[in-house]
């Protein structure tokens, strides 16, 4: 089935979060509660609606990336808009959001899910997921698993090849520093 | 015989004998790449024949290994296999395979899986995918002459340093990795044709999703292509850490078994 296709998915399409007009859009929001660019929200919000499509469509349940997951969390806090209008007037389905109970057999069930969820996105919208939206098993499952909620006024934040460039920075000009005193 | 080394220094003679081991390496190299055999077009037929031609047998294994485990016939705790379900559609290695007992750990299983690779292995020499082994022994020769001839010009000039009186150790380290080289170019062989080459050129190409999530049909196709690595970060992730020695990224997952969302199918609850 292409996706592209169906009506679900142009209701999909022309579907937009949040009250009309707002000033302050559902991107806008996405983009700054995950420090992402306006662009980059744009397009994790895209690959939500088809996250969407898959989960009602593909004929198994559907585990979104990271990303479109915030996607998710976000609009289930427009709780409205999201069990009002957009399940039963887009979806014509209730879409529960499921997080884990934890253990080794959920993360099993969770993994097979996502790996079928990237087979029937190529299978349904013709391409391969976009690799910085849906990344691969390690990224999703063991690194972005660690994502904290910070607040950048209480601490300070370096990237670690930053950090390391200026460890190496400090150590070198230690070295040479003792150097010259012991000359 | 005077080849006038002399006239170089210690220093001189270094920098133009390490270029000459340098030179002597990519002959190593690049003569096997100009005369090994062309073969046959061709694809590999299985996912063994996949492994086979990409690396050989530790990656063959690793790819049966891969699917039994998705498949849930067997489970892997620690170091140890644990056979699930004896219930095999189909023969071959893996049949052979778990007869051998309930458990067994990995050097059993390659061990058992040895003929089942030898057939993927002729099959692939037979398609002109895989070269004999005896074809290409001329490459190989040809390939180290010209370190073969490096190597004595510093034994010439390692003596003629010695009876100067100058420092030899850089240059006597220098003669060693020329021998290394010669050794690893004898022993590692030259394995696929040229066909073979873009056979998995293309197979790297096509099933390049497969690195990103395989799911359990694609476990073992993606672990004959790309090695283990594409295990990280999925449930078979203790096979990857095994085999790489590592200590696996599971327990980066924190003990609640890490992080999972889901949604849909009829409708249904997701977790």
């Amino acid at each position: 089935m292409d996706a592209e296709q169906t009506d679900l998915w142009q209701r999909l399409a022309d579907y937009e979060i949040g009250p009309p007009g707002a000033a302050f859009t559902f991107a806008q929001r996405l983009a700054r509660e995950n420090r992402w660019s306006g662009e980059y929200a744009a397009r994790v919000l895209s690959e939500y609606k088809r996250f969407c499509w898959l989960a009602c469509e593909a004929g198994h349940e559907a585990t979104p990336s990271d990303a479109v997951d915030q996607a998710w969390h976000l609009h289930l806090t427009y709780s409205r808009d999201y069990w009002d209008r957009f399940c039963p007037q887009i979806l014509l389905m209730p879409l529960h959001h499921g997080p884990t109970a934890g253990g080794t057999a959920e993360r099993t069930r969770y993994y097979d899910q996502y790996a079928q969820t990237l087979a029937s996105y190529e299978a349904h919208f013709g391409e391969p997921a976009p690799l910085d939206i849906w990344p691969g098993a390690r990224r999703r499952f063991v690194v972005d698993p660690l994502n904290a909620r910070v607040n950048p006024a209480d601490v300070l934040i370096v990237p670690r090849g930053l950090a390391y460039g200026l460890a190496l920075a400090i150590a070198i000009l230690m070295l040479g520093l003792v150097a010259l005193a012991i000359t | 015989m005077n080849l006038g080394l002399s006239e170089y220094d210690a220093g001189q003679f270094l920098v133009i004998y390490s270029a000459m081991i340098v030179f002597g390496w990519l002959m190593t190299v690049v003569v096997p790449m100009i005369l090994r055999p062309t073969g046959e077009p061709g694809v590999p037929q299985t996912v063994g024949q996949y492994a086979a031609l990409a690396s050989g047998k530790e990656r063959y294994a690793e790819a049966v290994m891969a699917g039994l485990l998705a498949s849930g016939h067997l489970e892997l705790e620690g170091k140890t296999f644990h056979v699930r379900n004896r219930d095999l559609p189909r023969g071959g290695a893996e049949t052979r395979l778990l007869s051998l007992g309930d458990t067994f750990g990995w050097k059993t299983f390659v061990r058992a899986i040895d003929s089942g690779y030898e057939e993927e292995r002729d099959a692939l020499r037979m398609a002109g995918l895989l070269t004999g082994s005896g074809k290409v022994l001329k490459a190989r020769l040809l390939s180290i002459v010209p370190m073969v001839v490096i190597i004595l010009f510093g034994l010439y000039r390692f003596d003629e340093g010695k009876a100067l009186g100058e420092p030899v150790g850089v240059l006597g380290v220098l003669i060693a990795v020329g021998l290394v080289v010669i050794v690893w170019r004898l022993l590692a062989g030259i394995r696929r044709t040229r066909e073979g080459d873009r056979a998995m050129r293309d197979a790297r190409q096509d099933h390049l999703g497969l690195k990103r999530a395989p799911t359990r049909d694609e476990m073992a196709l993606g672990v004959a292509i790309f090695g283990t690595a594409v295990l990280a970060g999925t449930p078979f992730d203790p096979l990857h850490a095994m085999r790489s020695g590592g200590v696996g990224d599971s327990s980066h997952a924190g003990g609640d078994g890490g992080s999972g969302c889901g949604g849909g199918g009829c409708g249904g609850c997701g977790g």
